[in-house]
């Protein structure tokens, strides 16, 4: 029975203790920063631009009110579709409030898919997730193999 | 002894040395007159076309003017449908009438010369001249102070200062209509193609004469006005426009970003190349049957630019009627070989530039 005992509070505290390993990340990282760790996974870089303030206004509908940073990253042709974006919040109400927003966003999107001229890019867009790691938030429409590797180094340049 | 008949006696050579020399004289004398006939015919000939040529005009309408292969009159007529094919092979001629606004007198042609002395001189009515007509405008097109009237083809050279910039119905032009606009005056996107939002960011293929379409340069809007500092920039954007396809939006959130755009290309030119003229042009018509873009959505995003061109007081070439039936949709015969009921083919390509010359951006 004491053997029991032990054991299970062992394990309790095994699982406590990586429950709060795993949502420590760092919440004082310029988004630039991140996006210069992330963004060299993309094949596709250079087709990326910064969005307009209008598209941050029509498309994602995120308030300059709701983040204290951000960086969306947008193509400039055709062709590609790769995109992301990445917001620095204040906290974890404002972090999910942008997330609902850019679910609409990429809802959106996939509604409004015209693939006259670029057919093979809309896995990119069936892939699209949002993500959150502390108080960042953002989505990638990238490539699986690219999406993983993107937001792998997002991660290690928020962990402690 | 008799000389041997063979022997030639200097007196018998001496007669027939005459002889010859006499035809000799006769042959040269007959050549020489017939010379100069010929060069009396010419000379006359030459004064009689002299005359006949200042008897008759100038033909309005050269076959074919330098630096391309033709541009023949297209048949315009909205029941008419003209032949595709290669240039130079269209048939009919163009029944535009251009009504140019008659010029009045002017006051300084019959104003009488001031003389010194102090007695006043006599005041002369001026002459009664009537009003100059109002330019016509195209039926079917609404009434704007922004779109651009038809006027007097200013001809092919006009051409030379126009740039267009645009998305694939655009792009054609460098397959369809190269020999009427130059490639290095196309700007069109990566893929041939542009949607018309983040519009500033979007980037066009600078022209190479060398390297494929693929692999020409990628530059921004603003990097190419730099650039090339255009005369006139005449700008066909919309017919991609993916927030029309967005559940998530009303029409209206569509117009406000639409007309956005078209303010972001305004400032764009004005900030990187003010002297450019800056003209839009209607998105062309489209065939419901062949597309998802259906005319109704299409007509209302030239509403919406006709709106923003008035606010921003830029020109509009309306050519979207010139371009349709008597239904509102692209004439058949100007949509491209794969009948995809939005492109344009050779004929679509020279309705186009005809309208484009026919209403010169002043």
């Amino acid at each position: 029975m004491k053997k029991i005992l032990c054991s299970l509070l062992s394990a309790i505290l095994l699982f406590s203790l990586f429950a709060c390993a795993s949502a420590s990340y760092r919440a004082d990282v310029a988004v630039k920063t991140l996006a210069d760790a992330a963004e060299p996974k993309i094949s596709k870089a250079s087709n990326l631009a910064n969005a307009s303030d209008d598209f941050m206004e029509f498309f994602l509908g995120v308030g300059a009110d709701k983040y204290d940073d951000a960086i969306v990253r947008t193509p400039t042709g055709a062709l590609s579709i790769d995109e992301y974006a990445i917001f620095r919040v204040k906290n974890e109400a404002d972090a999910a409030a942008i997330r609902a927003l850019l679910e609409t966003y990429l809802t959106g999107r996939r509604s409004s898919w015209d693939g006259r001229y670029n057919a093979s890019e809309k896995p990119k867009l069936d892939n699209a997730k949002t993500f959150v790691y502390g108080n960042y938030v953002g989505y990638t429409i990238l490539s699986q193999s690219e999406q993983s590797a993107f937001l792998s180094a997002l991660e290690n340049a928020l962990k402690h | 002894m008799n000389p041997s008949p063979r022997q030639n006696t200097p007196r018998a050579n001496s007669g027939g040395r005459a002889a010859l020399n006499s035809a000799l004289v006769r042959v040269l004398a007959a050549l020489s007159t017939l010379a100069l006939l010929t060069v009396f015919i010419f000379f006359g000939i030459l004064i009689r076309q002299k005359i006949e040529a200042k008897k008759t005009p100038a033909d309005p309408l050269p076959a074919s003017e330098s630096g391309n292969a033709g541009f023949p009159p297209v048949s315009v007529g909205r029941d008419t449908e003209p032949s595709s094919g290669q240039p130079g092979t269209e048939e009919g001629e163009t029944d535009r009438t251009v009504t140019e606004p008659a010029v009045p007198e002017t006051a300084e042609a019959t104003d009488t010369a001031k003389t010194p002395e102090t007695e006043p001189q006599p005041v002369t009515e001026p002459p009664v001249t009537e009003p100059p007509a109002p330019p016509v405008q195209d039926p079917g097109v609404p009434s704007s102070p922004v779109i651009v009237m038809e006027a007097a083809d200013p001809g092919a050279d006009y051409l030379k200062d126009v740039y267009f910039l645009g998305d694939s119905t655009t792009y054609g032009m460098m397959v369809y209509a190269k020999d009427l606009v130059s490639y290095d005056h196309i700007w069109a996107g990566s893929g041939g193609t542009i949607d018309f939002t983040d519009i500033t960011n979007k980037i066009i293929k600078w022209p190479d004469a060398v390297k494929s379409f693929m692999d020409w340069e990628e530059i921004t809007i603003a990097e190419a006005l730099r650039r090339a500092r255009p005369k006139i920039l005449i700008v066909t954007l919309g017919i991609n426009y993916s927030p029309d396809g967005n559940a998530t939006w009303t029409d209206e959130k569509r117009e406000q970003y639409f007309r956005k755009q078209v303010k972001a290309v305004y400032d764009t030119v004005k900030e990187n190349s003010p002297e450019t003229k800056l003209a839009f042009q209607t998105i062309y018509p489209t065939i419901d049957d062949r597309t998802s873009i259906k005319n109704s959505r299409v007509d209302l995003r030239n509403k919406w630019l006709l709106a923003e061109c008035e606010a921003l007081n830029v020109p509009l070439l309306w050519s979207h009627t010139y371009m349709g039936d008597s239904n509102g949709q692209l004439i058949a015969s100007y949509n491209a070989d794969h009948l995809d009921g939005i492109h344009l083919n050779t004929a679509g390509f020279r309705a186009v530039i005809t309208y484009v010359r026919t209403h010169p951006i002043s």
